[in-house]
């Protein structure tokens, strides 16, 4: 009867800490890039992408604050065509991003021709 | 007389030691503070929003799968300060080219710097027995623009409760269906700053 209690409580304990475990693991995508110094103080999540109605794309991500204070950050994108090579633009250009604690924000950015395919999306604090 | 040479030595060296080197800026990842004027990253930024809200809307897209002919309207430059609008203008154009969507027109233009004059040169040789007549530019060749570009940066003052500035500037261009009249797209993206009362920002 013990054995049976103490089993079961290790297997809660087991599933408990599965959880928190999968819960608080930042999203891994190849495609993203978290600069080291943001440790895991910023998360990039639910990357997609779409055309619409332009025969561009549209990258969305979403980077969230993990932190309790103000995040002061830079982003990138860079866009690469079918061969994989990057494409030569400026609205490749760093941008900045304030995130206030605790916040999600939706960024979004366009392709700079319609043979952007592929992309790599780059995070750090803002200089 | 050596005492004053040994001053003005050192008051040279001093000077000298004053003043700061001269290095390039490395224009993708520059780390040097803002300015209040409007400098080159302001611009590319302005350019880099205003070129994805246009890619973005799809209206570069043609039912008849021909490439869209551009002129190059004008840019007013409504700020304190002397801007060449062609620095504007050219990065957001070539963009618009590189995208593979956009051809554009140098025969017409609303400035002399968007358009080649070597278009009427060419032909002004037309009946000239000194030229093979099969290499002149025959008549009717050219080819008119079906979209125009044109825009304003403006720029605006406004003193805050503390005594320091607060400075915006606003960049808007617009592109227009030339054979109906009709814009197609706008946007005006703006760049906001706040600086010391008593910096200058033309």
């Amino acid at each position: 009867m013990k054995k049976n209690i103490l089993a079961a409580l290790a297997a809660a304990c087991a599933l408990a800490l599965g959880g928190c475990t999968s819960l608080h693991t930042a999203p891994d995508d190849r495609r993203v890039t978290v600069a080291p110094a943001l440790g895991d103080s910023v998360w990039v999540t639910d990357v997609r992408m779409a055309k619409g109605r332009s025969q561009c794309y549209t990258l969305q991500a979403n980077i969230a604050n993990n932190t309790s204070s103000v995040a002061q950050l830079e982003y990138c994108v860079i866009w690469l065509d079918s061969t994989g090579m990057e494409i030569s633009t400026l609205l490749s250009g760093w941008q900045f991003a304030s995130l206030a604690p605790r916040e999600v924000r939706g960024l979004t950015a366009t392709a700079p021709s319609p043979d952007a395919c592929d992309f790599r999306f780059y995070v750090q604090p803002a200089r | 007389m050596i005492a004053r040479f040994a001053t003005f030595a050192v008051a040279a060296l001093l000077l000298a030691g004053c003043t700061t080197p001269t290095t390039r800026i490395d224009i993708r990842n520059d780390r040097g503070p803002a300015v209040a004027a409007l400098d080159y990253r302001d611009i590319k930024e302005a350019v880099s929003e205003l070129a994805q809200s246009l890619f973005r809307t799809g209206r570069l897209n043609r039912a008849d799968g021909k490439l869209n002919v551009l002129t190059v309207g004008n840019v007013e430059n409504d700020t304190m300060q002397h801007l060449d609008t062609d620095i504007l203008t050219n990065y957001l154009v070539e963009e618009m080219v590189n995208s593979g969507q956009v051809l554009v027109s140098s025969a017409i233009s609303h400035g002399a710097s968007q358009r080649d004059e070597m278009i009427g040169a060419v032909r002004s040789v037309r009946g000239d027995p000194e030229f093979n007549q099969s290499t002149v530019a025959a008549q009717g060749q050219l080819v008119d623009a079906n979209l125009s570009l044109k825009g304003k940066i403006v720029q605006r003052e406004l003193r805050m409760d503390g005594g320091d500035k607060q400075v915006e500037y606003y960049f808007s261009m617009m592109l227009t269906d030339t054979h109906t009249g009709l814009r197609l797209w706008q946007k005006q993206h703006l760049i906001g700053k706040r600086t010391d009362a008593r910096t200058p920002t033309w």
